[in-house]
């Protein structure tokens, strides 16, 4: 029977054999991961800033209601619309009903992971819409109906060969003996095309870094420039964002924008951070004649109002996928839902439900290193932990798993007896492991030992090393 | 499902809070917004300031032209378009201080006013600020600037004063809150630009003019 946790295994193991994939991830500590720590090393404030933008988000969080409310005054005084939608059918039925009375046939799409979120292509597609995905690595996924495979890098799993296969497959207005010597080349193609739609889009539909109470403006925050034609030119505007985008003001906007590109691609900018408010102003050439902002909540006053606040202070940089040993192993899709990663561990059961998504917090070292990077210090790992006790709770996963954290409990209640089983244990395993001091199969190991050796304990308990420590004996 | 009942949610949501004052202190932070702790990168001044600005666009790589007064400006651009685009249009929006520089000394130039629907190779603009802890531009929109020559031209040059560049981010949007008109708190698009447009999408390799322009080029005067 296929559950949650049977097609992520699935999935992962899918993801280990895909070698394309493998290559693309290799490169995770050395790309992403190292262009952060050269950012940060040339902002020696920054992690007093972490500090600061924590503090901003909880702020803000703990006064969202009059943040919302604040913006909504100052948006519509610049001359938006803002519309407020509970749940993803009424965020799509919104943005539908928008397109639909501007007579949309061709709708420009920036990057949007909320858009994600609610599945808003297929729900224009369904409605004779055709919609492009303008940012480059999006188009790539979208060529083939994929999902992103990272927040800020959706296209991470492919190769260059992938690509040039891609356009090749779906350009095929264009001489098929064209010669791809190089990615510039590849980005010429899809530039030219997606000039075209540029201009000729008759609603264009962006996500929004973050939304700013105090004037009313949407930020996007990008390096493409696909964005800002997505916003500029159509004269149809509409914004799809979330209560977790709100922020008091620019001031408190700055700190997070110091944070948010160093943490995402290890830039100290992205090329383009712009802020865009309201309509076209009388006298202006260019503008859209409308701007709507839709503003979503799916589960997230749940969360505010529960211990999992501190995940609606993500920003949505990306960097717990870029450090997470599990992410670089299996990569975004074996996740299987919208988000990815640590971020998709912690987020994705307030969102989509525990019964579908929290297997995927049992997908986790607990090593921490995704709170380690994160620039508004979640404590992803604590969050992660409480889905797993509400997933105990709930009385899923396999019958063996519940069996064994059942007897490990009893076990762990009683002190006495634990030592002794550990002392007996341990010392068993550790005769077992034998010269090479580990296993190349034990039972119940399989998922281990098929890809790697097992360590064999050394034949002592740390509680046995932990006393004779005490006691002072020499090692 | 009607705006009262999403925002009901939210209030419940923050019903266990604590504090009667929370309006209040919302209110507070929007009329008086806060001064957070200013990075050391972020307080250059004079000089310093318009070094860093430079170097650091250049490190995108910007390509960066000095002139000592805006007389010389029209003779910079000229030979960038001689360098960069020969025989092309320079467009631009109606910016009074770009349409006062002395045109006639560079009488070969070409030279158009941007209309709607239009796509220059080489827009021309004037930044309202420039921040010298990132090498960005702060780009007012409007009828003297209009925010698609940002973005859809093959290069971009922009002109900026040397007293317009500051050290901070806060500085640069304070700036171009001056620069919006009276009925709004800031200018339809303002444009924070820190390089060429740039994408990494394809097998991790930098490679600049995504969509946006190609090359951005940065005439400081003074």
């Amino acid at each position: 029977m296929s559950t949650p946790i049977t097609l992520f295994k699935g999935r992962a193991t899918n993801a280990l054999a895909n070698t394309g994939l493998q290559s693309a991830l290799a490169e995770l500590p050395t790309g992403l991961a190292a262009n952060r720590a050269r950012a940060k090393a040339g902002l020696p404030e920054f992690e007093d800033l972490r500090e600061t933008a924590r503090d901003i988000k909880d702020h803000t969080l703990a006064h969202l209601d009059h943040y919302l409310e604040a913006f909504e005054k100052s948006a519509t005084e610049a001359g938006s619309k803002v519309h407020w939608a509970t749940t993803p059918d009424e965020a799509r039925a919104t943005i539908l009903a928008i397109c639909q009375k501007a007579g949309a046939r061709l709708v420009t799409k920036g990057k949007s992971m909320v858009s994600e979120e609610i599945g808003l292509n297929h729900c224009l597609e369904a409605a004779g819409m055709n919609v492009v995905e303008t940012d480059l690595g999006e188009y790539l996924i979208q060529l083939k109906d994929e999902a992103p495979s990272h927040i800020i890098a959706p296209a991470i799993h492919l190769t260059v060969a992938d690509v040039e296969k891609r356009f090749r497959e779906a350009h095929t207005h264009l001489a098929a003996d064209r010669v791809f010597h190089e990615p510039a080349d590849l980005v010429a193609e899809a530039r030219q095309i997606m000039r075209q739609k540029f201009l000729s889009a008759d609603v264009g539909i962006t996500g929004a870094n973050f939304l700013i109470a105090e004037t009313g403006s949407s930020i996007i925050v990008t390096n493409e420039g696909n964005g800002d034609l997505t916003q500029l030119l159509p004269k149809v505007h509409i914004v799809i964002s979330a209560i977790d985008k709100i922020l008091p003001t620019l001031a408190d906007a700055a700190t997070l924008l110091r944070l948010l590109p160093r943490s995402a691609t290890g830039q100290d900018a992205t090329s383009y951070v712009t802020f865009t408010t309201g309509p076209r102003r009388p006298g202006e050439a260019e503008g859209p004649e409308a701007v709507h902002i839709v503003i979503l909540d799916n589960g997230r006053s749940e969360m505010l109002a529960s211990k999992m606040r501190p995940i609606l202070r993500c920003i949505r940089c990306g960097a717990c996928m870029n450090h997470c040993p599990v992410y670089g192993a299996v990569g975004g899709h074996a996740y299987g839902t919208v988000y990815p990663g640590p971020i998709g561990a912690a987020l994705m059961p307030g969102l989509a439900g525990v019964a579908e998504t929290a297997h995927l917090a049992g997908a986790s070292t607990f090593c921490g290193a995704c709170a380690d990077v994160c620039p508004v210090k979640i404590p992803l790992p604590d969050l992660m932990r409480h889905w797993r006790e509400a997933e105990f709770e709930a009385r899923q996963g396999s019958a063996l798993q519940r069996l064994s954290l059942a007897a490990w409990a009893a076990l762990a209640r009683r002190p006495r007896l634990y030592h002794s089983v550990m002392r007996i244990g341990v010392a068993m395993l550790g005769a077992l492991g034998g010269k090479r001091r580990a296993f190349r199969w034990l039972p119940g190991a399989g998922g281990w030992t098929k890809h790697r050796d097992l360590a064999a304990p050394q034949g002592r308990t740390f509680q046995q090393l932990w006393q004779e420590h005490k006691r002072g004996v020499p090692r | 499902m009607s705006r009262d009942t999403f925002m009901a949610r939210i209030k419940l949501a923050l019903s266990a809070e604590p504090g009667d004052g929370r309006k209040a202190v919302a209110l507070a932070r929007l009329k008086s917004p806060p001064q957070h702790p200013l990075p050391i990168r972020a307080q250059a001044a004079g000089n310093d300031a318009v070094a860093t600005f430079a170097g650091h666009l250049e490190a995108q790589g910007a390509l960066i032209e000095r002139v000592a007064t805006p007389a010389g400006v029209p003779m910079a651009i000229a030979a960038l378009m001689t360098k960069l685009h020969p025989g092309t249009t320079l467009v631009a929006g109606a910016d009074p201080w770009l349409k006062a520089l002395p045109w006639d000394t560079v009488p070969q130039l070409s030279q158009a006013a941007w209309r709607d629907g239009e796509i220059p190779v080489v827009g021309l603009s004037r930044a309202s600020a420039g921040i010298a802890e990132t090498g960005t531009l702060v780009m007012a929109s409007g009828v003297d600037n209009p925010a698609s020559l940002y973005y859809l031209p093959e290069t971009h040059i922009v002109v900026i004063e040397k007293a317009k560049i500051s050290g901070s981010m806060e500085a640069g949007m304070d700036a171009a809150r001056q620069r919006s008109p009276a009925k709004f708190k800031l200018p339809r698009t303002l444009g924070l630009i820190s390089g060429a447009s740039r994408t990494a999408d394809v097998g991790g390799k930098l490679v600049r003019g995504a969509h946006g322009p190609k090359t951005l080029a940065v005439i400081i005067v003074g």
